[in-house]
């Protein structure tokens, strides 16, 4: 694993996004997810979602494609995405990570 | 007897109403019901773009995305502001939908532009330096590194 391989925060937080999503993960859904993931604790912009899933893309943790246009959203399209196999490995190794120093800052009592 | 258009002529009457000379015979026209049906018209339209008007998100914004991005990728993400705008303004107003788009157009064009300075200048920027470095213009052996040296005694 490269530098480059390793997920930032606002990358795991958008793997994650698109874990639950599945097959409904937009633009818009992503960014509604990630607010809920993240409530309150950081600012959400659509753009940084969309340069940060352009960047995942480029690292083949996510794959897009455009779907057809739709009255609602005034006859624009929507980019779908979805995770790559690469991109759900990467999230369960951030998780571990994220656990691991979890439970070690538990173990000194750092955690109630 | 006025002359309107070339297939047709019409004349109006004190009784208010036209009298329209057509190709294919005569129509009496109440010029009352006429103009009543085309103030109504005009109310239905007026009402339909202002209704269409009000659930529409500030153009001045798009703007931006396109200047910025490709038509898909622009189109995409306009299409999930817009999307998300007609949400908000029928679940808060006008007012606050307006705040909520600006704002994200504000705040997402940061890592938008910080993208697009890295695509569009810095690659430009990093193909001359290394075109400079490989044909010995910078470096320590190259004759602008000679001046800088010549400059350095001059100054000392």
């Amino acid at each position: 694993m490269g530098k480059g391989d390793y997920l930032g925060e606002f990358e795991t937080l958008i793997l994650t996004a698109l874990m639950i999503l599945r097959e409904n993960a937009y633009g818009m859904t992503i960014h509604e997810q990630m607010e809920k993931l993240a409530a309150g604790l950081r600012i959400v912009s659509l753009g940084a979602v969309y340069t940060t899933l352009d960047r995942l893309e480029q690292k083949g943790y996510v794959t897009s494609w455009f779907g057809g246009a739709t009255e609602e959203r005034g006859g624009r399209s929507k980019r779908f995405f979805k995770i790559t196999g690469c991109g759900e490995l990467a999230v369960k190794n951030a998780l571990q990570v994220a656990n691991n120093m979890v439970s070690g800052l538990r173990e000194i009592g750092g955690m109630a | 007897m006025r002359k309107g258009k070339a297939a047709w002529t019409y004349q109006h009457t004190s009784a208010g109403l036209y009298i329209v000379q057509a190709k294919h015979g005569v129509i009496a026209v109440d010029t009352d019901q006429l103009r009543r049906r085309n103030v109504n018209r005009l109310t239905t339209t007026a009402k339909a773009k202002s209704k269409s008007l009000a659930v529409m998100p500030p153009v001045n914004a798009e703007f931006l995305f396109h200047f910025l991005l490709d038509r898909q990728h622009s189109d995409a993400i306009i299409g999930d502001l817009e999307e998300r705008y007609r949400k908000l303004h029928k679940k808060f107003g006008r007012r606050r939908a307006n705040f909520w788009y600006w704002t994200q157009t504000v705040v997402s064009l940061r890592p938008i532009m910080r993208a697009w300075v890295k695509k569009v200048v810095m690659k430009p920027v990093v193909g001359i330096v290394t075109w400079a470095v490989a044909k010995g213009l910078v470096g320590h052996d190259s004759w602008l590194a000679s001046v800088m040296e010549l400059w350095k005694k001059v100054r000392s």
